[in-house]
């Protein structure tokens, strides 16, 4: 059994891209039986942040909305904190919080992208100026966007579209993992064959221990 | 929906790429493939080892080779990397003579098949041969003893042992503790049909191998006076007999080890009350006999011996005329070859001062020797397939020893050989001064 053991060790350390192949395999198997449990603290979360930037608790409601975006990562809550950031006068995490935005939302409404654009070009200027606009200004702009002015609660409509764009997305991330792992394998089961009929012993061969 | 994938499938897959990586993937094999071997050989030896190691051996049948495209396999220990020597061998019919040799070296560092070539030289003859080419240590001072073609021992300086198994030479290391140090020279070495081989040689050495290949020191009933040099012995049945001297050869020594016990009888000539009470007081520098009841001891002083039954000695002459009147007590005689019939027994004497040998036959009342036989020497062999048809060698010299005299064996290998066995089937085994190994053949 022992013998056995060492055996199959080194045949594993002789072929890494099978051994590779099949911890892909198991990797991705992971990947995809995983799933999010705490979805349903995130509104709460949220709504929590919200409030706090009503009352102009600025860093409490930057927590809040940090905490949102550990539980759901959807790219509005970066906005959101950029905004904030911006509120304090904080232009350059303003400022990278508005490029984490843009980049884990390319396909923003056409007005979102608009207003996104005008604070960031706000925002660079503020960096570049070394001051801080006047504290009325910026009192005076709107609320998060995706969110009604007066209630403070998200919209539907950009929600949910959000939550289907992320569900083709992780689909698709799946389907990758998935293919990619079962591409390994492919490969690594071929690759042992191949080894195998190279390194084959030509039958009847008499070998000589050492 | 069913996952597409799941632990279960994956140690499906796993478990079948496990079974090709078992089926030969992780071997660490060289395969040494052979071609040009003699298709007279019919048996292929191999010595091979990594760097600095001793060589390891092994032989096969060709017939157990791959028909077709002859090859062997040498599996290199796991996890050992460095260049492999292989040293290969084509033998037919157990003979030591290498009709076809080559000699590789491949690295093995690395892991799986390793498949290399080698081409093999068929330079030797189909008659005799200077057996030398396995890569082992040939004893100096060889002397040799064959009980049969395919098991030849070959002993000499620093207690040095050597034996052939028709496939094989494999050095025998026998320890300090059975040798003694330092390590002796054998001067003789014989073996009984029961697979037991004695070496005896300088400073009280004598050494029992048995067949299991335990070595024994044999021991002294009784402590001599002085330090033996064996010269020769004789075993039968697990008994022997044998032949020494003093440092001097002034006084020689005849030893006695019965079955029954576990020592050796150390009888100086001269000795009243012992075997060798009526020798000649001169040392014994060779013994041979056709049985333990019918030896033959020669040594200096022209002592020529015959001990019968162990017990009874008869005293022989030896001259240098045909008259056997007056014998002549100064002759150094170095070889006897025993025979049942006196008249049939030979001696050789080696008179090194003048680097002679002269070579004695019976001569109605005395042994005497020819004038014509005498060779410009002072090493030489003797020996005769069960007392007949004698082999003589010397320094570049093989002969028969018959009645027309010395016959001279054709083309015999340049040499200073100083020991010989003839073997059943017509052939011998000559060994030189310096370690070669010869194999001639006789016509019948």
């Amino acid at each position: 059994m022992v013998e056995q053991a060492s055996v199959f060790k080194r045949g594993v350390e002789r072929t890494p891209a099978l051994y590779w192949a099949v911890c892909v395999c198991v990797c991705a198997t992971l990947l995809v039986g995983s799933r999010p449990a705490q979805a349903e603290d995130f509104d709460s979360v949220f709504q929590r942040g919200l409030s706090l930037y009503q009352k102009k608790d600025y860093a409490a409601a930057i927590d809040a909305f940090q905490a949102a975006y550990k539980v759901r990562q959807f790219p509005r809550v970066l906005l959101n904190i950029a905004q904030v950031y911006r509120k304090m006068g904080e232009a350059a995490k303003a400022l990278d919080y508005y490029e984490q935005y843009l980049r884990a939302e390319p396909k923003m409404p056409a007005k979102i992208r608009h207003d996104v654009e005008q604070y960031v070009s706000q925002t660079k200027a503020l960096l570049a100026a070394t001051s801080l606009q006047d504290e009325a200004d910026r009192r005076s702009e709107p609320a998060p966007l995706g969110f009604d002015k007066q209630t403070g609660n998200a919209l539907p409509g950009y929600v949910q579209g959000f939550e289907s764009r992320q569900k083709r997305k992780k689909a698709l991330t799946i389907g990758l993992i998935a293919g990619g792992a079962a591409a390994a394998v492919i490969l690594g089961v071929g690759l042992g064959v191949g080894l195998h009929i190279r390194n084959k012993l030509p039958d009847g061969l008499v070998v000589f221990e050492y | 929906m069913k996952p597409v994938f799941s632990y279960a499938g994956l140690s499906r897959i796993a478990t079948v790429a496990t079974a090709f990586l078992f089926s030969g993937c992780g071997e660490h094999v060289v395969v040494l493939e052979l071609s040009n071997l003699s298709s007279d050989a019919t048996a292929v030896s191999a010595y091979y080892k990594i760097e600095t190691d001793s060589y390891r051996a092994q032989s096969i049948a060709t017939t157990q080779l791959l028909s077709g495209k002859p090859a062997l396999g040498f599996r290199a220990p796991a996890g050992r990397d460095g260049t492999m020597n292989i040293q290969v061998f084509g033998y037919k019919n157990q003979i030591p003579c290498a009709l076809s040799k080559g000699n590789t070296d491949v690295n093995v560092g690395g892991a799986g098949k390793i498949t290399t070539q080698l081409v093999l030289d068929n330079g030797a003859s189909g008659g005799g041969c200077l057996a030398g080419d396995a890569p082992v240590r040939y004893p100096a001072d060889a002397k040799v003893w064959a009980a049969a073609a395919n098991d030849v021992w070959i002993v000499g300086k620093d207690a040095a042992v050597l034996h052939w198994n028709g496939a094989l030479f494999r050095e025998i290391a026998l320890p300090d503790s059975v040798t003694g140090t330092p390590r002796p020279t054998w001067n003789a070495v014989r073996g009984d049909s029961q697979g037991n081989v004695w070496f005896v040689g300088d400073s009280d050495a004598v050494v029992q191998l048995d067949k299991q290949g335990q070595a024994t020191r044999i021991k002294y009933s009784a402590t001599p006076s002085e330090s033996v040099k064996w010269t020769g012995v004789y075993v039968e049945n697990g008994e022997a007999l044998l032949s020494g001297t003093n440092a001097g050869e002034s006084r020689g020594y005849v030893g006695d080890y019965a079955r029954t016990k576990t020592s050796v009888d150390v009888n100086p000539t001269g000795a009243t009350g012992t075997i060798a009470e009526k020798f000649p007081v001169y040392g014994l520098l060779a013994m041979d006999c056709t049985s333990l009841a019918n030896c033959w001891f020669v040594g200096e002083g022209s002592t020529v011996v015959q001990l019968q039954n162990r017990t009874t000695m008869l005293k022989n002459d030896v001259d240098d005329e045909d008259t056997c009147g007056s014998p002549d007590t100064t002759y150094r005689i170095v070889k006897v070859l025993a025979n049942t019939d006196q008249t049939k027994v030979k001696l050789i004497r080696n008179d090194s001062g003048n680097n002679l040998l002269d070579f004695f036959d019976w001569k109605t009342k005395c042994f005497v020797y020819q004038p014509s036989n005498r060779k410009l020497s002072s090493f030489v062999g003797l020996h005769g397939k069960d007392g007949s048809d004698p082999i003589v060698v010397e320094t570049d010299r093989m002969y028969r020893w018959n009645a027309m005299g010395l016959v001279p064996l054709p083309n015999p290998p340049k040499g200073v050989w100083q020991s010989v066995s003839a073997v059943a089937g017509g052939g011998f085994f000559a060994t030189a001064v310096d370690g070669r190994i010869y194999y001639g053949t006789l016509s019948p």
